[in-house]
C-alpha cells in the first residue's frame, strides 16, 4: 500500500519519468494481487473448520495402540487436561454437551460450552463451541488403524479465533505457546498417557510439555509434606 | 514439620566449569520412577562433549552423569520387578518398554522417554529416546553422578545384580559394555572377520561375538578387560553406535 501511494505521488510529480513510473505501478500492482490471491487462499483452508479468520492446526501422531482404546480414551471428554495443557478441566454436561475451562495466555481463564457434532465410535469426533464462548472454536480427532500392526494413526484438527483477532494470535506466540506447537506437544502426551499411563516428566520439564523455559536438571526441593531424606547432609 | 534434604551432585556451570554442590534429594515423579542409591558411576567419554562445551540445550545447575549403579530405596507404586533393597545397574537410555521402538528392543529411539522430543527433532529430524545427565534436547533428566538419582521406568531400565559381584566388574553394563556390543551385533561380528573400528575409546574391549555371554548370563560370566580383546582387534563406541543403540543384557 505504502509503495503504491508513493508510486502515485511520483507520478504526479512534474519531474517523474511517466513511463518508468507507470511500469513501476504495474509490477507493484501484480505483485499486490498475488499477495491477495495467496492470503484468499490460505483463509480458504481454515473454512474446513470454522470461517475464514480462523487460525487452523493440523497436526497428527502414532499410536501404539487400538482405534478403539483411543477413540474411548478422547470421547470422555474429562480426559483431555491430561494431556492437553491448555486445559484446565472439561466437564461432561449432556450427551452432546460439555463445559471447557481453558488457560488463557495472560493468566486468566477462558470458558465455554462446546457441542459434538460427529460422532463415529473409533473413527472421528468433531466439536465446535455454543454461541456465547469466550473463543470461538472447534476441533475434530480422527483415529485411523496404521498398516503394519503399528497402532492407529492420529489426526487432529484444531480452529479457533483468539480475543484480540491476528493481534492475539501474536500475543500467544509471544508467550510461547505457538497454536501447532501446542497441538503436537499435547498429542505427544496424549501418547505418553495411552502407551505408558501418564505424562513422562523430567526435572527440567516438570509439566512434561518440553514448552516454555526449563530448569536445571536437578530435583525440585519438595514443598509440601514429609518424606524421607537420602542425602548425607539432612 | 518438614524439612528440607540436600544431597551432593556434579553439576555443569558452563565450559570446563563442573562444581560438585548441595542439590535437592530426588523424589519420585511417575508411578514407574524408582530413587536409586549411588554407590559407584562413572565419567563417560561422551560427557567430554558436555565439558567442554560442545552440547547445546545445557542449563546451568544441570547434574551430569549417565552410567551409575546402587541400591533401590524407594519404588514408584507400578515398580513389581525391583524392589527396596535390591542392588541393580541403570541402563543410560530411558526406555518406556511399551513404544514401537521399545517393543522391538530399539530402546534408543523410545518415542516417550524425552519430554523434550521436539528440541532434538529441530535439529535432527527425529529424537532419541531421553538419556540421564546428558542436555535438555535429550530430555532435561538429572543425571548420576550424584549421591541419589531418580530412574523413570525402572521396572525397564534397571539390571539386577546378584551377590558376589563387586560393584566394578558390573557397572559397564550401563553404558560401555552393551554399547559395543550392540555394535558387534549389528555388524554380526565372526570369529575370522577382519574388522575396522572408528571412534576409539580407551580401555575398552568386546569380544568376538561367539566368545560373548549369552543374554541374561553376562553378569555371571564376565570378568574384567585389559583394552584388547584376545584376537588383537580394539573395538569401541562411536557417537552413531551410541545413538542407534539398543539393545541390553
Amino acid at each position: 500500500m505504502i509503495d503504491l501511494a508513493c508510486l502515485g505521488a511520483a507520478l504526479m510529480s512534474p519531474y517523474a519519468a511517466r513511463d518508468r513510473v507507470m511500469a513501476a505501478t504495474a509490477s507493484v500492482l501484480g505483485v499486490t494481487l498475488v499477495d491477495v490471491l495467496c492470503a484468499q487462499q490460505l483463509s480458504q483452508e481454515a473454512d474446513a473448520l470454522m470461517g475464514s479468520g480462523a487460525i487452523q492446526v493440523k497436526q497428527s501422531i502414532m499410536i501404539n495402540r487400538s482405534p478403539e482404546e483411543l477413540y474411548q480414551f478422547w470421547h470422555n471428554f474429562q480426559n483431555l487436561p491430561r494431556f492437553m495443557s491448555h486445559l484446565e478441566s472439561v466437564q461432561v454436561t449432556g450427551n452432546t454437551r460439555s463445559h471447557w475451562v481453558a488457560h488463557a495466555p495472560t493468566g486468566t481463564t477462558v470458558e465455554w460450552d462446546a457441542e459434538v457434532i460427529v460422532d463415529q465410535p473409533s473413527e472421528q469426533i468433531t466439536w465446535r463451541s455454543l454461541e456465547g464462548a469466550d473463543v470461538d472454536n472447534a476441533g475434530s480427532v480422527q483415529f485411523e488403524r496404521a498398516p503394519g500392526g503399528r497402532g492407529t494413526v492420529v489426526r487432529v484438527e484444531i480452529a479457533y479465533r483468539p480475543r484480540g483477532g491476528v493481534l492475539g494470535v501474536g500475543l500467544a506466540k509471544l508467550f510461547g505457546q505457538a497454536p501447532a506447537q501446542q497441538t503436537q506437544a499435547d498429542l505427544r502426551r496424549f501418547k505418553q498417557v495411552m502407551e505408558t499411563g501418564e505424562v513422562v516428566r523430567s526435572e527440567g520439564s516438570l509439566d512434561g510439555t518440553g514448552i516454555g523455559a526449563q530448569r536445571p536438571a536437578q530435583p525440585l526441593a519438595r514443598e509440601h509434606g514429609q518424606r524421607k531424606g537420602y542425602g548425607s547432609h539432612a | 514439620m518438614w524439612k528440607g534434604h540436600v544431597m551432593r551432585a556434579n553439576c555443569w556451570y558452563g565450559k570446563q566449569d563442573v562444581r560438585v554442590e548441595q542439590v535437592p534429594d530426588p523424589h519420585i515423579l511417575n508411578k514407574r520412577d524408582a530413587i536409586i542409591k549411588i554407590t559407584l558411576t562413572a565419567i563417560c567419554g561422551s560427557d567430554l562433549h558436555l565439558y567442554n562445551g560442545f552440547m547445546p540445550t545445557m542449563e546451568q545447575g544441570d547434574i551430569l552423569g549417565h552410567e551409575f549403579m546402587g541400591e533401590v530405596v524407594e519404588v514408584g507404586p507400578e515398580v513389581k520387578n525391583i524392589k527396596v533393597g535390591d542392588r541393580v545397574v541403570t541402563a543410560f537410555p530411558i526406555a518406556c518398554g511399551h513404544c514401537f521402538f521399545c517393543q522391538h528392543e530399539l530402546f534408543s529411539l523410545c518415542e516417550n522417554s524425552n519430554p523434550n522430543a521436539w528440541m532434538a527433532e529441530k535439529m535432527f529430524g527425529h529424537a532419541p529416546c531421553g538419556i540421564f545427565g546428558y542436555s535438555h534436547m535429550l530430555g532435561g533428566f538429572a543425571g548420576g553422578q550424584a549421591e541419589y538419582a531418580r530412574v523413570p521406568f525402572a521396572d525397564i531400565g534397571t539390571l539386577k545384580i546378584p551377590d558376589g559381584l563387586p560393584d566394578e566388574q558390573v557397572l559397564f553394563l550401563s553404558d560401555i559394555f552393551p554399547t559395543g556390543y550392540m555394535g558387534a551385533e549389528m555388524c554380526d561380528i565372526k570369529p575370522g572377520d577382519t574388522i575396522a573400528v572408528w571412534g576409539v575409546r580407551p580401555g575398552r574391549a568386546v569380544r568376538h561375538r561367539e566368545r560373548l555371554p549369552a543374554r541374561g548370563r553376562a553378569c555371571h560370566r564376565h570378568r574384567p578387560f585389559p583394552g584388547t580383546s584376545p584376537h588383537g582387534t580394539r573395538t569401541s563406541r562411536s557417537g552413531d553406535a551410541q545413538l542407534r543403540r539398543g539393545g541390553r543384557l
